[in-house]
């Protein structure tokens, strides 16, 4: 698949690009942060699905996002942040890399059990709720774009689904809150 | 509907003109409710995010276990000798074959032993014979050549008398249960039944190789009933053998 075209696929959220873009350069980083930090096979896989998780998010949740050099150097990139950081080494990066990791949180995956409690509560909701706050909190979809995915017939519609939908999971949540 | 609710969306997701920020911000200060709901808003978003980033997790774990399943698969495959290679084996298996399609012709619809066993077999390749080895032992080279040529009828006598030659073994630093494994796969291949699953038996704990062997000699006389029960017996297979075993349950049934 070309670099454009998986991007395409990564935009438009689809399982099997996150799966390709996986594939694609699994060895090649596995290879390249065990002889970089000296780490163990284990923290390296731990350290890629992060990166590709946190690459992934960064493409689908930005129409604008256009590519000023390779998709690996992203990823090398998002990497040798988490990595340096972890390992305490000085961080090189070219320029376009670095603009791309600004803004990037820190440690973005780890989370409080306050949040894992409201994820567990996130898990159990039934459509269309638990899609309408996927593709606005998660997916960072318009309304007019949630509207033309689940067929509402204007996007005010889908802005009182979207903050109906919200007020039942802060009910739910309220013992959590 | 809170009337909050969009305007802390537009301020939490970044949204928001500087100058509105700023602004927001300050009424938060004033406003202890304001910025109790922020927080509340803000804690629910990041748990739907969490939700989906554990989604994408679960998803690439899997996907790492796909790999090494393929990895697994694809090592074990290399370990078997490429039998097209070998001429006698092709005249061999041609011969089989028209056994085969000429039982299969007469006898349609049965399971049949000698067909399953032909479809199921595969040689075991031993690596004594790459091993740096002393003059000495060269009656090692001798059987585990014969062996690996598949001369099973000239490999039984060498391999016999080897492992019940301790010192032999001893001192060409050989492991006795391999000379046993491959000594019953010869017995099998040889028609000497009984023989051979004495001697695989005693090695299915710590073989796969051995188990499987084991299996295929109760498919070869046609103790269909048997060869299932230890199929059913099987605990936890390498993803290598798993396979195999579904299609010889398959083939079985």
């Amino acid at each position: 698949m070309k670099q454009d075209t998986l991007i395409e696929a990564l935009r438009s959220g689809s399982e099997d690009a996150i799966r390709q873009l996986y594939r694609l350069y699994r060895k090649e980083f596995l290879h390249w942060a065990i002889r970089t930090y000296n780490c163990r096979e284990e923290e390296a896989l731990d350290a890629f699905q992060e990166t590709v998780i946190i690459l992934y998010e960064k493409i689908q949740g930005n129409e604008e996002f256009q590519l000023q050099s390779q998709l690996k150097t992203y990823l090398f990139g998002v990497a040798k942040k988490r990595l340096n950081k972890q390992y305490s080494k000085e961080l090189v990066l070219e320029e376009s890399t670095a603009q791309f990791l600004v803004g990037l949180e820190e440690d973005k995956l780890e989370a409080s059990d306050q949040v894992q409690q409201l994820a567990n509560l996130v898990a159990k909701m039934k459509p269309p709720c638990d899609q309408v706050l996927f593709l606005y909190y998660y997916r960072s979809f318009t309304m007019e774009s949630i509207a033309n995915d689940l067929g509402y017939s204007s996007p005010d519609v889908a802005k009182t689904q979207k903050n109906r939908c919200l007020k039942k999971l802060r009910t739910s949540a309220k013992e959590i809150l | 509907m809170d009337p909050n609710t969009e305007q802390i969306d537009a301020y939490l997701k970044g949204n928001m003109s500087p100058e509105e920020r700023t602004a927001f911000e300050q009424e938060m200060h004033r406003n202890e409710a304001l910025a109790a709901l922020v927080n509340e808003q803000r804690l629910l978003m990041e748990g739907i995010k969490y939700h989906h980033r554990n989604r994408l997790v679960d998803i690439l774990k899997e996907e790492e276990q796909l790999i090494v399943q393929e990895e697994n698969e694809k090592e074990s495959k290399s370990k078997i000798v490429p039998l097209w290679q070998r001429p006698l084996v092709i005249a061999i298996a041609a011969s089989v074959l028209v056994l085969v399609l000429i039982r299969l012709i007469f006898s349609p619809g049965t399971v049949n032993p000698e067909k399953v066993y032909a479809q199921f077999a595969e040689h075991y390749t031993s690596d004594l014979v790459q091993r740096d080895i002393q003059m000495d032992c060269m009656q090692v080279q001798e059987a585990a050549l014969a062996y690996n040529q598949q001369k099973y009828g000239e490999a039984i006598g060498p391999l016999d008398v080897l492992r019940k030659n301790s010192e032999v073994m001893e001192t060409c630093k050989i492991d006795r249960k391999e000379v046993e494994l491959l000594l019953g796969i010869s017995l099998l291949n040889t028609n000497e039944i009984e023989q051979s699953r004495d001697l695989l038996r005693q090695l299915v704990e710590e073989s796969e190789t051995a188990r499987w062997n084991y299996i295929l000699s109760f498919v070869k006389t046609g103790e269909i009933e048997t060869a299932l029960k230890e199929i059913g017996n099987w605990e936890n297979p390498s993803n290598y053998y798993l396979k195999r075993l579904d299609g010889l349950k398959k083939a079985l049934n």
